[in-house]
Parts: structure tokens; sequence; C-alpha cells
């Protein structure tokens, strides 16, 4: 069968891959839900799900920057323009720096805030506030928009990520898209 | 004889009673001193291992949280309670609460702020008996600095020199800025109403 050991990326990758992408983008939304809901005690323990799920992401997301440093990606098809493989580049990278950032600014916020709850994943782990944060409303409200404003760039990556996976097998017609695909095992 | 006669009032209210360090008669250390000492045949001293001093409250469904040390100085004659007079003071940093979280906030700024108010306060204006075995103690509630009036009703039941009374009252923890900040200041959270209520257990 065809081909190059590089041609695809690693089961490992590929599983971290849509694993994440499936959290990030329940992250997005649920945190849109569970803020504009009213208080109640859902809303509460939704708060509690979205920072159990933000810390899976973050061990996930560090898993595979470690997995990435030790496993070089496939190439990029020949026939991207030298500016189209810097753009590929540039948002992998930012991927990696919101998809660890993100759940990082979100335990900074948790450990200002005034109010004193407890970090526990999925009512089990518990974690603890990160030290030397200063638990004041006024830094407590800037780690608020910061969290925000990281979601709202990851999830125009993610717009961009997708049009540019779907150019690729829908116009370019090239193997970009299906080598990160589920490894299925079928072959065309 | 004895049945007429002693009774205990104790009362205290949020603030009541005595120390809950080991010794049960030993009234509570430092707390003790700033109550005054009465003198007279109907002092009564609170047992504080048998009695309690808690809350109930709401936040995401009711709750309810207790302070381990407290203290008292209570005089009731029952046959004339005008007489009696009741002080109280609890140790805010001993609250415990069903629910860690309440625990961990309850001592913070936005609620006791128990660094600026370590104590809370109960100190009987009026004692008045309003039915058979139940009284009345008019006083003032002093919380994070802010002082109202409360009316603490009791229950009291005596047998010889020993006393019980079950007694409690309910205020608006917004009257003493229990819970501020945008999160706080509604009832969408934490309800406003918080009943406090006393067990006393004592003897003179």
């Amino acid at each position: 069968m065809s081909a190059s050991v590089k041609s695809t990326y690693t089961k490992t990758a590929i599983w971290l891959h849509w694993m994440i992408a499936a959290l990030i983008i329940g992250q997005l939304i649920g945190g849109k839900v569970m803020h504009a809901m009213d208080p109640a005690p859902l809303k509460f323990e939704l708060y509690q799900l979205h920072k159990s799920f933000g810390f899976i992401i973050l061990a996930l997301s560090v898993a595979r920057l470690l997995w990435r440093l030790g496993h070089k990606p496939p190439a990029l098809p020949d026939g991207m323009k030298p500016f189209e493989k810097i753009g590929a580049k540039l948002s992998h990278i930012a991927f990696y720096i919101l998809m660890i950032g993100i759940p990082i600014s979100g335990w900074v916020m948790v450990s200002s805030s005034p109010y004193i709850i407890e970090t526990k994943i999925f009512k089990l782990i518990p974690v603890f506030d990160l030290p030397g944060v200063p638990r004041t409303e006024g830094f407590n409200a800037l780690t608020k928009d910061v969290h925000e404003y990281m979601a709202i760039a990851i999830a125009a990556l993610l717009v961009l990520h997708i049009g540019a996976a779907l150019k690729h097998h829908f116009v370019e017609k090239d193997d970009v898209l299906n080598r990160m695909a589920p490894r299925i095992k079928v072959r065309r | 004889m004895f049945k007429p006669f002693a009774f205990t009032l104790a009362a205290a209210v949020l603030l009541t009673g005595c120390s809950a360090q080991s010794g049960a008669e030993t009234q509570g250390g430092g707390l003790a001193d700033s109550l005054p000492s009465l003198t007279g045949d109907y002092v009564w001293t609170v047992n504080a291992q048998k009695s309690t001093v808690k809350f109930e409250a709401d936040y995401n469904g009711a709750f309810s949280a207790d302070f381990s040390r407290f203290a008292a100085a209570i005089k009731l004659n029952p046959d004339a309670p005008e007489t009696g007079e009741i002080h109280a003071v609890v140790d805010l940093s001993s609250v415990r609460a069903d629910d860690k979280d309440v625990t961990n906030n309850l001592p913070t700024p936005a609620w006791f702020d128990i660094k600026m108010h370590p104590v809370a306060t109960f100190k009987s204006d009026q004692i008045s008996k309003t039915d058979a075995g139940r009284f009345i103690a008019d006083g003032t509630l002093t919380l994070k600095g802010i002082s109202k009036p409360a009316a603490l009703t009791f229950d009291l039941k005596t047998d010889g020199n020993a006393a019980t009374a079950d007694g409690n009252f309910t205020v608006n923890r917004m009257d003493y800025q229990v819970g501020t900040g945008s999160d706080f200041k509604d009832e969408s959270w934490v309800k406003f109403p918080v009943k406090v209520s006393v067990r006393i257990e004592a003897s003179r």
C-alpha cells in the first residue's frame, strides 16, 4: 500500500486531535450557555463541569504538544504556496497556544475569584488554586476578559481551520483532511 | 421546690453560651472575658458541650452551619424574667457549614469578614414571658459591626437545677451586610432570611 511512513499522522495524534476538537467545541457552546443562564443550581453545576472539561483539555493539549515535539507531522502538500504554508504553521502554533492558554486563563480566573469555590474535576479530583494570584475583584475581572477573548480567538481560528481543511479536500483535492481523519479500515 | 425556679434561659442567640472547648463547664477562654460577671441565685452556667448555636440559610437549597465556639452570661429567674439578662458572644471563625464552599467563604470580607469583625454578640434589653414556658428576649444583635434589634424567642424547660432552652430568631442577612458583591446583593444565589437557632443546656 502506499507509501511513506510520514504520509499520515500517528494514531495517537489523530485521537488527540479529535478528542480535543470535540471538547473545545463543547466548551465554547457550554461556556456561552452557562454564562447566559440565570442563577440556579444547574448554572453552578455547569460551571463546575466547564472547569472539569477545561482541565481535561489542558492535560490532553500538553500531552499532544509533547507528542508533537517527538513526532514530526507529515509534510504539507507541495502544491501549497509559501505564504499558505506559513499561514498553516502559524495557525497551528496559535492553536497550541490557545489550547493550553485558555484552560490556564480559566485556572487563573478561578484562583483569583473573591469567592472560594473548590475545584474538583468531576467532583472527584481536587485541584489547587494557583498560588500568588491576587484574589481581588479587579484582577478577577481582567482574567474573565482574557479568558473570553481567547475563547473568541480560538472560535475564529476554528472557522479558519475547518474552512482550510475543506478547501484542501474539496478544492485542492489533496490528502490534508484524510490524513487526519480517524483511521477507519477503508482504502480508496 | 426546684421546678419553679430554676431555669435558664439560656439563650443565646447566635450567640450564647460557653465555650466549646473541652472542659464542659469552662466558659470559653478569651471569648467569655468580654462578658459581664453576673451574680445572684439565677445565674446559669452553660454546658458548652451540650449546647449548640447554628443557623440555616438557603444557597442552592437549604444548608445549615454551626459555631463551635461561643460563650454566654445568663441570669434568669423564670418567675421574674424582667430581672434577667443574657449576654452572648460567638466566635465567627468557628463556623462550619455542611457545604465546604460555604465554610470557606463565610470568613471572607463579603460575608462575616472575620478579620475586621471576629465575633457576633447578643445582649438582651428586656426579657418577658409570653406563654407557659415560653419567653422572649428583646435585645441587640451585633454582627459585622452593625447593631440591630433582635428578638430571641425560646422555650425553657427546667428540672431541678438544670435547664434547657431552645430558641431561635430570623434575621435578614442584608441588614448586617452579610453577602455583598454583585452576585449576592440579591437573592438569586443566597436567600436573605437566615434562621438562627440555639439550644442551651445549663445548670446553676
